[in-house]
């Protein structure tokens, strides 16, 4: 089981729509796939159609270690699950320092589900506190959306220097996110990020229209719009990030 | 993954109308998907360990992928899944999952072989709640035994989603009234194995024929050596195929039980074919036998005590391979003789002739139950008396000899078990088993220690490999000089005074057929 999670310590990126892609895009190839929605906006747990809410809220995993099993939600999708998000995920960071060893309570909680996955995605929230250090622990690799603007790679730059120091073996994997190949500025940075990040991934998921689509159909790309070039980019990512992780 | 399903068996599919009208009362709709053909194949062990336990696995196949599963026969029943990209041959080559851990605890070592492929044509109809989620699959499957054949049997089968359990339930309460008068079996399997004359659960190596007491003891003995040669036959193309290890052990077990019978029972009046007869079976216990040593060896491998680096560890493997493989090139070579076929023939034709009752002399005109008797306790005396004088620390070769007596007394009780009350039986061969047990750990490692000893010498091993095997031998010795030391109090335990006392009623024979017994030569 590999542990994947979306991650930037910047919102509007496109996390959510590459956790919710990625995901169907994994179980389409033959992955058994659990998405797990750590965000309390619940926006993965909607676009899947799933009443957000756990019962007990977070505490229960946090403070009980409870079993996750009896949290999941079959999606529409084969092979696809998911953990929907609870409003009370946003207590999460208080809930974690108290306890013992927060750091490494996410990887003992999702450890039992090694044999039902062959792929955990988790979906956080743009932060950078004592719920994505857990995440980072857990993670074989972050997921790290970018958009092709200066900001959005000085955040990136941020969370790398960040995870140099403290998880200097967590595998950083950035991508390019909501990319617009009509402006220069976008076509630039796209074609300069990766002499400077040479662990970027080559995919580029273009600013699209028919992704914006995915809050009135509640469905990812995939399901609906499979030729688009939103789609087909985002079943390129997958294979790419496969690539990588079949490479250690 | 592990979700609960519902299944029915119907007369004829319902329509999505039918469906409908029948759902017609829960809130949500009914959403027809587009329909798929996969291929269908059930896969069990050759002993049929999966059907014996209750369980199905199916393999629905479609366009270079697989759907896996794993349940049981029941109406409601809980079912692991496994998408699977290939079959593999043993359940350990499939992805760490509960499916593979449920199937590696029933099947053990054995291969998974396919029992029979028809085509499945399968309509799934998401039911949807009011948001438009899907909370149950409602499939209508039928099968065929060609594409187009026409339909063998229709299932109905209701599948909620994990995570809405209650929804599923709403759904089965609402639909099972409906088809209280047509539902019939929950689970297609056994009906489509009889369309084509397989009979699951048809293999069975265990020795479990019913003998009347007063039997002849010829026709006895036949049929008990026509089902242990039938038994050897069934696993030979297995052996040849090399599909797994255990078709060797169960024609081995048969071939001993055999020889047994042969040895102490078997009322065969040609004193050359017994003989003959006899040369067969020992040199078929020898010529399997080293095969089968290794088989063992290699099973345990990667279980050997210690530490081992990677590179030490293949390099003997590959040489234990290699010796395998020589073992069991000797072993084809002699099923494939002409000599071997010919008193196999044989040997079934003087078999053919004793189940009919066909022998001369008064020991094969015998009841079965006197010569169980006689058997039996002959058996069991020799072990007790040997036993209580054995001194196994010093006679080494005395403890071999007891221990393959021991095994005869089981033979002989599980050939004759019908013969005498079931819980008296069980509670000799529970106590026999614990001696066995003791004595075969005993013998285990001084064959580990042999085979490695021969690695030593046969091959020119890395100094590695050479210190990991002198390692190994040194605690194969350890190992043999600990469990010397429990065969006492389990030897004393086999042959306590009230169990004594139980068998001497169970089996001594009386006074006047023990001196019959005593001008009988068999």
């Amino acid at each position: 089981m590999k542990i994947l999670a979306t991650y930037n310590l910047k919102g509007g990126v496109g996390k959510t729509a590459a956790a919710v892609n990625l995901a169907y895009c994994a179980a389409q190839a033959g992955r058994r796939v659990l998405l797990w929605d750590l965000d309390p906006q619940a926006a993965a747990t909607y676009y899947y159609r799933i009443e957000p809410g756990l019962d007990g809220g977070s505490k229960t995993i946090i403070r009980r270690k409870e079993d996750l099993e009896r949290f999941i939600k079959a999606s529409n999708y084969p092979t696809l699950d998911v953990i929907p998000a609870d409003f009370s995920n946003r207590e999460m960071d208080v809930l974690l320092t108290e306890v013992k060893k927060p750091g490494k309570r996410l990887a003992k909680i999702i450890k039992p589900l090694a044999e039902d996955y062959d792929i955990v995605l988790i979906d956080c929230a743009p932060s950078i506190a004592q719920v994505s250090e857990s995440v980072f622990s857990a993670a074989d690799a972050l997921l790290i959306p970018v958009i092709p603007t200066p900001l959005s790679v000085r955040a990136y730059e941020q969370v790398e220097a960040f995870c140099q120091r403290n998880y200097a073996d967590l595998r950083l994997l950035p991508f390019f996110s909501m990319a617009d190949r009509r402006r220069q500025l976008h076509q630039q940075i796209i074609a300069e990020f990766p002499e400077s990040y040479p662990a970027a991934l080559a995919s580029v998921i273009p600013y699209a229209s028919v992704v914006e689509q995915m809050g009135t159909r509640r469905a990812p790309l995939g399901a609906y719009a499979a030729a688009s070039e939103a789609a087909r980019a985002y079943v390129s990512l997958w294979i790419e990030i496969e690539q990588r992780l079949r490479a250690g | 993954m592990q979700d609960t399903v519902y299944r029915y068996i119907l007369p004829e599919a319902p329509t999505v109308e039918c469906l409908r009208r029948w759902l017609a009362p829960q809130a949500g709709s009914l959403v027809p998907q587009a329909g798929r053909v996969y291929r269908r194949s059930y896969f069990d062990t050759f002993d049929w360990r999966l059907y014996r336990k209750h369980r199905v696995l199916e393999l629905d196949w479609a366009a270079g992928r697989g759907q896996l599963r794993l349940h049981g026969f029941e109406r409601e029943q809980a079912q692991h899944l496994l998408p699977v990209e290939r079959m593999p041959a043993f359940p350990a080559e499939l992805t760490a999952s509960r499916l593979r851990r449920q199937l590696e605890k029933i099947c053990d070592v054995r291969a998974l072989l396919p029992v029979a492929n028809w085509f499945h044509r399968l309509q799934r109809h998401d039911f949807r709640d009011v948001n438009g989620k899907t909370v149950a699959y409602i499939d209508v499957s039928t099968f065929h035994d060609r594409r187009d054949a026409e339909v063998l049997y229709v299932q109905l089968s209701i599948a909620p989603l994990r995570g809405y359990v209650d929804q599923g339930d709403a759904l089965r309460r609402q639909l099972e009234p409906q088809l209280t008068l047509a539902a019939q079996q929950a689970d297609p399997f056994e009906q489509l194995c009889r369309e084509r004359d397989i009979v699951p659960g048809g293999y069975d190596a265990r020795l479990i024929l019913a003998l009347e007491p007063d039997e002849r003891t010829d026709a006895s003995l036949g049929r008990l050596q026509l089902f242990l040669l039938g038994v050897m036959e069934l696993n030979e193309a297995g052996i040849r195929d090399d599909i797994d290890t255990e078709f060797l052990h169960d024609y081995r077990v048969a071939c001993r039980r055999s020889r047994t019978l042969l040895q102490q029972a078997m009322p065969l009046p040609d004193e050359e074919a017994r003989a003959r007869f006899k040369t067969l079976f020992a040199e078929l216990s020898r010529v399997t036998g080293d095969c089968r040593d290794w088989d063992v060896f290699l099973l345990e491998f990667d279980h050997l005590p210690g530490d081992a680096p990677a590179g030490v560890h293949d390099e003997l493997r590959a040489i234990c391979r290699d010796e395998r493989e020589r073992a069991r090139a000797r072993l084809l070579r002699y099923l494939d003789s002409a000599r071997y076929a010919r008193d196999m023939r044989d040997w079934r034709s003087w078999l053919e002739r004793a189940a009919a009752g066909g022998y001369a002399g008064e020991a094969a005109a015998m009841p079965i139950k006197a010569t169980a008797d006689r058997v039996i306790w002959r058996s069991y005396r020799g072990i007790r008396k040997r036993g209580r004088k054995l001194k196994p620390e010093t006679d080494i070769e005395g403890l071999h000899e007891l221990r393959k007596r021991c095994k005869k007394l089981r033979y002989g009780i599980e050939a004759f078990r019908s013969l005498y009350p079931a819980a008296a039986i069980d509670h000799l061969i529970k106590r026999l088993k614990k001696l066995q047990n003791t004595m075969g750990a005993i013998v285990d490692a001084s064959t580990q220690g042999d085979l490695l000893l021969q690695l030593h010498e046969r091959h020119s091993l890395s100094a590695a490999a050479a210190g990991r095997v002198q390692q190994l031998i040194a605690d194969c010795d350890a190992r043999h000089a600990r469990c010397l030391q429990d065969f006492r109090a389990a030897f004393d335990r086999f042959s306590r005074k009230q169990d004594h006392a139980a068998v001497k009623r169970l089996f001594k024979p009386n006074r006047i057929e023990h001196a019959d017994e005593n001008t009988r030569h068999v």
